[in-house]
């Protein structure tokens, strides 16, 4: 059976030697038969008359000979493709425009919609995903994105009082330090209630989960999950891992003795990844101090993830929620504590959404101009191969073979559309997940979609045989003598395809605009905020951090810490080449405690209305050190005490316009500092220095105190300014922390530049995105207007003979040729203009310092396009004022 | 051309070629008059058939061919039995003849 196929692929491809044989062999017969003939008596002439006529007719003998493989229809095709890809290299530009606009789209839309989907849209893994929900709540005074998360008393509180749950779980990823091959490893954890992978859905691939009574406070043993990965891993999917032990290094506070041994009692499935692709293991919560304190029922730090009964909807569940929080702070009023928390909810928009939405609402946008721009191009060529399939329709092809080829081009340019798409996809997918990491860490990286791809070549496919068939239908159904009379090449035939040409092109080019407008937008933002003066000199300083746990598990009093803290100072300050030293409670230019603004009082003015500033604790030297600047006041000096306080120029501004600012007198509490506490007081006003990042200009106002070494603050992030590389300088740190304590790890140590860069990241990702989208948008709108030009150009070669025959002038052609391609642009940016009117209110959260309706970006954009349609009008109407009168008449 | 000449029977020319072939190697005019002449001229090859049926024998790989030269000194493309050739020309006859006796014993019986 395999023989007998693989001789049949043998005569496919070895065509034009079968058919050499087979003729010859015919030959041979005819002669041997003449040869006969002729000894029987017949002249030679005669005896091959004869024999010829005997023998019948030759090519139908050869064409029966041939069918006798049964391989026609194969061998049909491989003639077809053959022709179809010899077709296609003759037109080269059209191959090469009409692929690369697939392959463009269906990458582009295939690795963003994965990631849309991968992040936001993927439904959990786990059995009826609609039930299982995760508790946020939403705070009164801070911006709408942000969400507190759940508590341990919270939990407590829902799980006794709820009837609506089919269970609830406390999730809280914390870093812990495990003692591997003697050295501390610092690894994340998730300490979770025993309920957790119940309330979730899943079973374990290996031993089991934790039980009721393992979870409690004081229960004996520490059971350890190891995630899927981790058994991977650190032990080689070793089967006996269950009983296998791991000491760790109690610092955290959700662990109850201080140094303990955890022991593995089971594996858990990689589903499990999607709540923390980052977390090594799960051990079992057992609530012990800060968690159980009603304090953390507002900034717990955990999650709780909540299976729903069935038929419960959630709002039904939010509103019990909702009464059972309300009763809760009833019945426990604490004026220190006043309730925050103003709603429940169970979404949380991710932090990527919002970039993700609008990079695919682009995908999709080009998406468009590239069906556009493939119609445009396919039925240019359709029409123009009229003449061509006139000639093959007189020679015998029916129009089922004309179909035929038609289909084989298609599929060619699909095929290779296909390949380069799912190349540009994976590339896609890369880069996107490059963002991923840097923005949404524990998010598990992102798989390219198959199913979307597909889908993708779907609409690819749908697009190229629609319109590369229906065109030739249409001509088809027109009447064959339009295919085969080929005067009607002239301008009055293609009225049908020329009107759709040019709305197509219309339209193109008011996409493109769009796309143009909405680049040059955040484009503009992107400088702005690069223009924006940071308030402190960055340049030169390097940064270090001392790894708070660390510190925690190695120095157990306030006071050791408290001693570190100037150690370390200390000893930066004797690193050569360093001209000052200053330290924080918190790092600048990062993300730390962003949400968490703090709340003020100034004394004797209402309380109604908390004023809401980020509180940043910092040595003497910070002002000086940071170059930060003073506006009216001092800076602190010795003797100073923990009460002294600088705020900055937009704290003046905004909450002190009233009054003199130095002197004002202000508190953290309602009600004033306790008897005899004297109150905070504004010593000094310092110019705005954008600590957080330069687009947190218009956050929150910063008060500045002085470390007090009494409420446990110690400054372990460190700013040194020195001249020397910054490489040097963290050498240097690294081995003076290593001369106080060789356990003693220096973090994120880099220079500032460097910080406010990777703050930028994620901006000047999407403005490279939006303007490289733009840019290919440009590129298509560009082949759209040359594509319809160019073929009108061919179309009406008779037209523009005529008009150079009865006189006239070269200039004049390329005029009118210039003022169609620039009416069919014109008319498009009209429509243009209107649309990002409409759809650039949809970027205006990303945009800085720059209205959507800025003027200078249309100008801008409108320029540019015009300029690009006469680039693209030229080389056509180049081409018809190079058009010979009597050339062109001849012709027809 | 007598009245009586008669195609070969459908089906029945691959068998008569096999057949032919197993006295030796031959070309395909040197087939096609084998066949009239042992028949005494009964069966009249058509050139179309013969051409179909040994093309269909040679992607069937019972056959194989290879040029030569004819005894004339000319040279032809010539047929020979493969193995499983060789094989097939008795399980033809034998089939051959299940079909004529059936049909003899309807010609007899009906």
């Amino acid at each position: 059976m395999i023989a007998d196929w693989l001789r049949r692929l043998k005569l496919v491809f070895k065509q034009d030697r079968f058919w050499g044989d087979l003729d010859e062999e015919l030959k041979a017969h005819v002669s041997l038969m003449a040869e006969d003939l002729e000894r029987q008596g017949l002249s030679p002439d005669e005896a091959t008359k004869q024999a010829l006529r005997k023998f019948g007719n030759v090519n139908h003998i050869q064409e029966q000979a041939y069918d006798a493989w049964g391989v026609r229809v194969v061998t049909d095709l491989y003639r077809d493709i053959r022709y179809s890809a010899r077709s296609l290299w003759k037109s080269k530009g059209f191959s090469f425009a009409v692929v690369t606009t697939l392959a463009l789209c269906m990458g582009l839309n295939t690795s963003i919609l994965s990631a849309l989907y991968g992040l936001i849209l993927k439904p959990l893994p786990f059995e009826e995903p609609e039930r299982l929900v995760q508790l946020f709540n939403v705070p009164k005074d801070a911006k709408s994105e942000v969400r507190y998360s759940s508590s341990w008393p919270q939990y407590a509180e829902l799980r006794e009082r709820t009837d609506l749950f089919e269970g609830c779980a406390y999730v809280n990823a914390v870093p812990e330090l495990l003692t591997i091959d003697s050295t501390s490893h610092k690894v994340l954890a998730q300490k979770v209630s025993h309920e957790f992978f119940d309330v979730v859905g899943v079973k374990p691939i290996l031993g089991r989960f934790f039980q009721d009574d393992e979870a409690r406070v004081g229960a004996p043993g520490d059971p350890l999950v190891l995630t899927q990965r981790s058994w991977e891993v650190y032990f080689g999917a070793d089967p006996n891992v269950i009983g296998k032990t791991i000491p760790y290094q109690g610092s955290s506070p959700f662990v109850a003795s201080k140094d303990g041994v955890y022991t593995i009692i089971g594996v858990a499935p990689r589903s499990m990844e999607v709540f923390n692709a980052k977390a090594e293991y799960y051990s079992a919560v057992k609530a012990l101090g800060r968690e159980q304190r009603d304090l953390s029922r507002r900034y717990g730090g955990g999650s709780l993830w909540i299976r729903l009964k069935q038929g419960v909807s959630r709002d039904m569940a939010i509103d019990q929620i909702r009464s059972i929080e309300d009763r809760w702070y009833k019945e426990h009023s604490n004026p220190r504590y006043p309730k925050q928390v103003e709603r429940h909810e169970f979404e949380l928009p991710h932090p990527l959404e919002g970039y993700l939405f609008l990079i695919e609402g682009g995908a999709l946008f080009i998406l468009l101009l590239g069906c556009l721009n493939v119609m445009t191009l396919v039925l240019s060529r359709v029409t123009n191969m009229r003449h061509e399939f006139s000639i093959r329709g007189a020679l015998g092809a029916g129009n089922s073979s004309l179909r035929r080829l038609l289909l084989i081009e298609n599929s060619i340019l699909l095929i290779f559309a296909l390949a380069i798409g799912w190349l540009l996809a994976g590339v896609g997918v890369h880069y996107v997940n490059r963002y991923v990491e840097f923005l949404s860490p524990t998010t598990a990286l992102i798989e390219l979609d198959w199913a979307i791809f597909f889908a993708a070549l779907g609409i690819a496919a749908i697009t190229l045989f629609a319109l590369g068939v229906l065109p030739f239908e249409l001509l088809l159904k027109s009447g064959s003598s339009q295919l085969v009379d080929s005067r009607h090449r002239t301008s009055t035939a293609g009225f049908q395809v020329k009107k759709v040409h040019q709305g197509l092109v219309i339209v193109q080019v008011a996409l493109a605009f769009v796309m143009l407008v909405g680049a040059g937008l955040l484009f503009q933002s992107f400088r702005n905020v690069m223009d924006v003066d940071q308030g402190f000199d960055a340049e030169q300083v390097v940064q270090g951090k001392l790894d708070f746990l660390t510190v925690e598990s190695v120095y157990n009093s306030k006071a050791e810490r408290s001693e570190l803290a100037i150690q370390v100072f200390e000893k930066m300050r004797q690193i050569p080449g360093v001209e000052q030293v200053c330290r924080t409670g918190v790092g600048l230019l990062t993300d730390d405690n962003r949400t968490r603004p703090n709340i003020f009082y100034i004394r004797g003015e209402s309380e109604e209305q908390p004023l809401l500033a980020s509180w940043v604790t910092v040595s003497a030297e910070f002002m000086e050190a940071m170059g930060i600047s003073f506006v009216e006041g001092r800076d602190f000096r010795p003797g100073d005490h923990e009460q002294t306080v600088i705020v900055d120029e937009l704290f003046a501004k905004r909450y002190l316009k009233h009054r003199e600012a130095l002197g004002t007198e202000m508190w953290f509490k309602k009600g004033g500092p306790p008897q005899g506490f004297p109150w905070y007081r504004v010593v000094g006003v310092t110019s705005k220095a954008n600590l957080r990042g330069l687009e947190e200009r218009d956050g929150l106002p910063i008060v500045y105190t002085l470390f007090s070494e009494s409420s446990g603050s110690h400054g372990f992030s460190f700013y040194l300014r020195s001249n020397r590389p910054s490489g040097a300088l963290i050498r240097d740190m690294q081995a003076k922390l290593y001369e106080i304590d060789p356990r003693l790890v220096l973090g994120s140590a880099r220079s500032l530049d460097q910080s406010i860069d990777e703050l930028l990241t994620s901006r000047k990702g999407i403005t490279a995105l939006l303007v490289a989208f733009a840019a290919l948008a440009l590129g298509l709108s560009i082949i759209g207007v040359y594509a319809v030009l160019a073929y009108d150009v061919a179309q009406r070669r008779r037209e523009i003979g005529v008009r150079g025959a009865i006189g006239a002038s070269r200039m004049v052609v390329m005029k009118m040729i210039l003022q169609q391609g620039l009416w069919k642009a014109a008319i498009g940016l009209g429509f243009g203009v209107l649309l990002s009117l409409y759809l650039t209110r949809f970027l205006e959260s990303m945009l800085f310092d720059v209205s959507a309706l800025e003027i200078s970006v249309y100008v801008v954009s409108t320029v540019v396009f015009l300029l690009i349609a006469v680039a693209a009008s030229y080389v056509p109407a180049r081409r018809a004022m190079q058009v010979d009168p009597m050339e062109a008449l001849k012709e027809e | 051309m007598p009245e009586n000449k008669n195609e070969v029977f459908q089906g029945s020319l691959e068998m008569l070629i096999l057949r032919v072939l197993q006295t030796g190697d031959r070309h395909g005019y040197g087939i096609a008059k084998r066949i009239e002449q042992v028949s005494q001229n009964t069966f009249v090859i058509n050139m179309g058939s013969l051409y179909t049926a040994l093309n269909r024998l040679l992607s069937k790989g019972h056959v194989e061919n290879y040029w030569d030269e004819a005894d004339t000194g000319r040279r032809a493309k010539f047929y020979t039995l493969t193995s499983s050739g060789k094989a097939q020309v008795g399980v033809e006859i034998e089939n051959w003849n299940a079909n004529i006796a059936g049909v003899q014993r309807i010609i007899d019986n009906a």
